[in-house]
């Protein structure tokens, strides 16, 4: 018996500057207990997808075609059907916990109140709220707390426990471990698995990461612009896509220890570091070891892959680097230098390294043009030359060209790759021989991460530049870096080069990381 | 009871570390925070009226100048020929024994007269503030929950007219009108003259009350509208509102249960930080119907001028606005959880 | 840079037509025009005897008809006339105060939460004490205690009302400041100056525009309600002055509304043209406001 039917659907945003075609034509099926993945970048309609299952679109959409949950057609259905459809048959586990809960109501109530709305017969609420806490594996005394008291992960459940309250024939969850730690997104995930799979649940998982899908669902569906572009069993779609953007997806998940997802070869390097940390420790408060007793060596010409979860340090460790961050011991040394401690001293290293940041939406001034965001170092600098030659030139090594073309625009006007290019030209601007890259293709989509990656490899043979790239992705690290260094909790635990470390891992830290990986 | 495997040590069940500061840090912090803000307006009434007129005395007979003698006798009835500091440590000692010092004009202590004038300011701030508080956040919320329709744009567009008239204008068109015009109320007072015995004395007050009030709150309810909702519209694009209606709630329940409370949280703070304006409203409100308070002192202060009589309104009017703003930002703490783990 | 310029005049081009398609936007900006042509040829169109006490020679407190277009005021002088030189002192004084306010305000404002800590918690206890002081009560005070005159009366608005507009700048540059381009400004090598100048001031700019034609309104507004208490410069004809003289005189008992009716409505007027323009410019910066306009 078909659970979920979504049959040639359209969904259709009216406005003031014309139609947003959402959705055009999907049409799916699930079928009772089944769990299927559905694919995409931001944009290509999967949560329009997901929200059209309970009807819960804004005013402004218009819905062709049908949606049949077990049977019954929910684009149809009177408001009192459809209110009494919405959690006790199909419920959704909705992504960024922290907004979709009411922040100023204890959880256990958030819980309790599609139980007291579906199911007035229940006289013991409380009991079924401890039940299901259980049940996500979250502490029952935790039911009085507030969603700004709980991490990430625990929010997350709390979310699924309610999804389950009035359990639900369908549970679609959208993105439900985007912003969690691999860790516990493994940990998270797997839950969902077992409860759905133990109750007999159907399962809708959205994610933009094939390699989550894979590991959680039998069968993949891959979105592009509306449409439904390949749809087959999860492990087939991620490891021998058919359809070009599949595979684009597909490509920025790589199977660590493969050589054929290598795109380094082993050199031998200079061993003179060109920047290094020794013993260097970053102490708040003077109890929190943000950085506890680093020391990391990067040498010439080499990229090193700095890597750990949100809270390890790494990104506090990249800033002493820089010279952003003052270490309370240690020293930070380039060239075999101390940094210099004066401001004009700092501002002559900021022309050997150079930073390029995660978001690069974020980092443009969204009134400056192209041309301003480049020229912006070399004009505070005053480097000597013709400036229009100098922001040219970067332009170009960041493979905008022809250059012109993208001088005169705004940020806005450009996709997330191109402006992490204009981020990469203003570094190259100065003139550095060493970049320092924070997540450089996190906040990009999984197809266009490639080529950045590529560039930054290609700037290191037609430039000599070195990078410390600084990542979760232990992927991004098999894929470019020739060295690895794992930081758990402001120290680095292990370090060594890259097909060791990953094929072979010494601490207990990097084994976890490993296995916590989707889909290997 | 789950039957299901626990999962392999799960990482993200233990409470994170908040610090926080327990509720009683906070209120101390806060009342100190108030009582600095005290002791600079003291220090500043100070510096305003001993200091920068150079020569109070001569301030406050500019209209009506007097003989070297009456005027050396002036300042030395006032303390003006001691050294300045000596000056400040008496007005401190003063002030803790609740000496504002004594009034030019009315020969009587400031303490006593401000005292007098008390409740009458208290009645008609109070009232008005009530209404204003309760139309201005029932019209607010049902502005923004129908945002667009006839109701919303009427109600923002009289709260912006009302803005920009000034209150002492409409008092006296208001006077005009009712008063003068139309005899419906009397045109000054609090009382009519003789005063009225008994349950007819409140009735006779009562009537006094009503053109004054409906001035002060005709101003005042247009700034609650439009926060309470600005606030609301604000948590209508929320997202806890689209899991609410996903589990089957009703939209009036949406609204009720979930977004007007969000919404009320800092309208509530907001209330109490504007009285600073609903004091300015009290005092052109009592000077135009000649309602007997502490607005009403001030410009009788001010006309003279009478410079120990304004600085103790100064000082008392002040002290209210500071201890409302201490209200407030308990009150916060208390209704918002969030903020208890800032 | 010609690419800048051209930029430029493109984004001024689309603000202004966004501006011109608000009609309450377009209403307030007539308004002030015609207050600021009236301010500016006030003393072309009514001559000085006009409004001299003595040499006026209309009836007292006639009604229009018999007291000319308008009527006259207790001394024989047109109201109409009164009304007109009127705008001078308001409009000056509104904005004189309001620039000096604006101008401290968003200097402390800014300076505060560019450079945090101590420079910022002494400034802030700074700014909310001044926001605590009953704004009215302050300007009387100031003005009690200073020679009377405008100087004392800009000075005394704009004492009382710098701390709000520190507050929205303070807040607004930290809203800026946590912006990732300005950490990449800082990467880049730039010092205080180029951040605050290149980057903070053209984003924080707008709002304060925004914030000052509205404050401009309130500045009006207290001026007025300074000059009916009895503070204002005693050589000067204002509208508060104005509706001061006319209480004094009896025109409430006498039912005189036509003293009493277009000082105030010329300062309803007035404050609204102005708040009507602020609202559309701000509705013009900051898009999401539209939403909730």
């Amino acid at each position: 018996m078909t659970l979920l039917e979504y049959r040639d659907l359209t969904v259709d945003y009216h406005s003031p500057a014309g139609d947003e075609h959402a959705v055009r034509g999907v049409s799916l099926s699930l079928p009772a207990g089944g769990s299927l993945g559905l694919a995409g970048e931001s944009g290509c309609g999967k949560t329009t997808l997901a929200m059209a299952a309970l009807r819960l679109l804004p005013r402004t959409a218009r819905i062709g075609g049908h949606v049949l949950i077990d049977g019954a057609d929910v684009t149809e259905m009177s408001w009192g059907k459809l209110r009494a459809l919405r959690w006790a048959q199909a419920s959704i586990v909705f992504q960024g916990a922290m907004h979709a809960l009411n922040p100023v109501r204890r959880i256990g109530e958030q819980i309790a109140e599609p139980i007291r709305l579906h199911s007035p017969e229940v006289t013991d609420v409380d009991g079924r709220v401890a039940d299901l806490l259980e049940r996500v594996e979250l502490p029952t005394r935790r039911a009085g707390a507030y969603p700004h008291e709980l991490s990430g992960g625990q929010r997350q459940r709390v979310m699924m426990a309610m999804a389950l309250a009035c359990d639900p024939r369908l549970v679609i969850a959208d993105e439900p471990t985007t912003a969690l730690d691999v860790v516990v997104q493994q940990q998270v995930l797997e839950r969902l698995s077992a409860l759905v799979t133990h109750e007999g649940i159907g399962l809708v998982l959205i994610s933009h990461d094939l390699s989550v899908l894979a590991a959680t669902c039998e069968r993949v569906a891959v979105m592009q612009h509306g449409e439904i572009v390949e749809d087959g069993p999860a492990t087939q779609v991620l490891r021998a896509p058919k359809h070009p953007h599949s595979k684009a997806l597909a490509a920025a998940f790589p199977v660590i220890g493969d050589p054929a997802w290598r795109h380094v070869e082993p050199a031998t390097r200079d061993p003179a570091p060109v920047l290094a940390a020794e013993r260097v420790s970053v102490v708040y408060g003077g109890a929190f070891r943000a950085v506890d007793d680093v020391s990391l060596q990067v040498r010439p010409r080499e990229i090193v892959a700095l890597v750990g979860q949100s809270g390890s340090g790494k990104t506090t460790l990249a800033r002493c680097l820089l010279g952003l961050q003052r270490p309370t011991s240690g020293v930070v040394t380039f060239g075999g230098q101390p940094l210099p401690r004066s401001s004009r001293g700092l501002r002559e290293h900021r022309r050997q390294v150079q930073l390029v940041l995660q978001d690069p939406t974020g980092a443009l001034n969204p009134r400056h043009s192209v041309y301003e965001a480049v020229a912006e170092g070399p004009r505070v600098h005053r480097l000597p030359g013709d400036e229009r030659e100098i922001v040219a030139t970067a332009l170009e090594q960041a493979e905008l060209r022809p250059a012109d073309r993208f001088t005169g625009r705004l940020p806005g006007e450009l996709s997330g790759g191109q402006r992490q290019r204009v981020v990469i030209a203003g570094a190259l601007a100065l003139g550095p021989t060493f970049l320092v890259a924070d997540e450089p293709v996190a906040s990009l989509d999984a197809s266009v991460r490639g080529e950045i990656l590529a560039l930054l490899l290609r700037l290191r043979t037609d430039l000599g530049l070195g990078a410390l790239v600084i990542t979760h992705d232990l992927g991004l690290a098999w894929t470019i870096a020739d060295r690895v260094a794992v930081m758990y909790q402001g120290r680095i635990v292990e370090e060594g080069p890259t097909e060791q470390v990953l094929t072979d891992p010494q601490h207990e830290y990097t084994k976890v990381l490993l296995a916590a990986l989707p889909a290997q | 009871m789950t039957d299901l495997a626990p999962t392999a040590n799960p990482v993200d069940l233990v409470a994170p570390e908040r610090g926080g500061r327990s509720g009683w840090v906070f209120a101390a912090l806060t009342v100190l925070r108030g009582l600095l803000s005290l002791v600079l307006i003291v220090v500043l009434g100070f510096f305003l009226f001993r200091v920068l007129p150079g020569d109070p005395v001569r301030a406050m007979t500019r209209d009506r100048p007097g003989d070297p003698a009456s005027l050396a006798r002036l300042r030395a009835e006032f303390g003006l020929d001691r050294p300045l500091w000596e000056q400040f440590v008496d007005h401190i000692g003063d002030l803790l024994h609740g000496d504002l010092g004594t009034s030019y004009q009315f020969k009587q202590p400031v303490t006593d007269l401000i005292l007098g004038r008390l409740g009458p300011t208290v009645l008609l701030t109070g009232t008005a503030l009530v209404l204003a508080v309760g139309i201005g956040l029932w019209a607010g919320s049902r502005a923004a929950w129908r945002h667009g329709s006839t109701f919303d744009r009427l109600m923002t567009s009289t709260a912006l007219v009302l803005w920009s008239v000034p209150t002492f204008w409409l008092g006296l068109i208001v006077l005009l009108v009712f008063a003068v015009g139309l005899d419906l109320f009397p045109t000054a007072g609090m009382t009519s003259p003789g005063g009225v015995p008994g349950f007819a004395g409140v009735l006779d007050v009562a009537h006094h009350l009503v053109l004054p009030c409906l001035t002060m709150v005709a101003v005042v309810y247009a700034q609650y509208l439009m926060v309470m909702r600005s606030s609301l519209l604000e948590e209508m694009s929320a997202d806890y509102l689209t899991t609410a209606r996903a589990k089957g709630l009703r939209d009036n329940v949406v609204r009720r249960r979930h977004a007007i409370p969000n919404a009320l949280l800092p309208t509530i703070t907001i209330i109490f930080l504007n009285v600073g304006m609903v004091v300015a409203g009290a005092v052109t409100v009592e000077t135009v119907f000649s309602w007997p308070g502490l607005g009403l002192l001030t410009y009788q202060a001010l006309a003279v001028p009478d410079l120990p009589l304004l600085q103790g309104t100064l000082i008392t009017l002040s002290a209210a606005v500071v201890i409302m703003n201490v209200i407030a930002d308990l009150l916060y703490r208390l209704v918002d959880p969030r903020v208890r783990t800032a | 840079m010609s690419v800048a310029a051209d930029r430029r005049r493109v984004a001024l081009r689309s603000f202004a037509r966004g501006y011109l398609s608000h009609r309450a936007g377009v209403a307030g900006l007539v308004v002030l025009a015609v207050a600021v042509l009236v301010a500016v040829l006030a003393p072309m169109l009514v001559p000085a005897a006009m409004l001299s006490v003595v040499d006026a020679g209309g009836p007292v407190l006639a009604p229009p008809g018999r007291g000319g277009l308008l009527g006259t005021d207790e001394n024989g002088r047109s109201v109409l006339a009164l009304t007109l030189v009127g705008t001078r002192v308001s409009l000056v004084v509104g904005i004189a105060a309001t620039l000096l306010s604006v101008l401290f305000g968003s200097l402390v404002g800014m300076l505060a939460a560019h450079f945090g800590r101590i420079v910022s918690a002494i400034l802030m206890v700074i700014t909310d004490f001044f926001l605590v002081l009953p704004s009215l009560v302050l300007a009387i005070v100031l003005s009690t205690v200073l020679d009377r005159g405008l100087v004392t009366i800009v000075l005394a608005i704009g004492v009382t009302s710098w701390a709000s507009t520190a507050r929205l700048v303070r807040a607004q540059t930290l809203a800026v400041e946590a912006r990732p381009y300005i950490e990449r400004a800082a990467v880049l090598g730039g010092g205080h100056a180029h951040i605050l100048g290149k980057h903070v001031l053209p984003a924080v700019a707008p709002l304060v525009l925004a914030n000052t034609t509205l404050t401009v309104g309130s500045a009006i507004i207290a001026e007025s309600t300074l000059s009916f208490l009895g503070l204002g410069d005693p050589g000067s004809i204002s509208w508060g002055a104005m509706l001061r003289s006319a209480v004094e005189s009896g025109a409430i008992t006498a039912g005189a509304w036509w003293y009493l009716l277009p000082p105030g409505l010329a300062i309803v007027a007035v404050v609204l043209g102005f708040t009507l323009c602020g609202r559309a410019l701000e509705v013009q910066l900051n898009p999401a406001l539209a939403a909730k306009a």
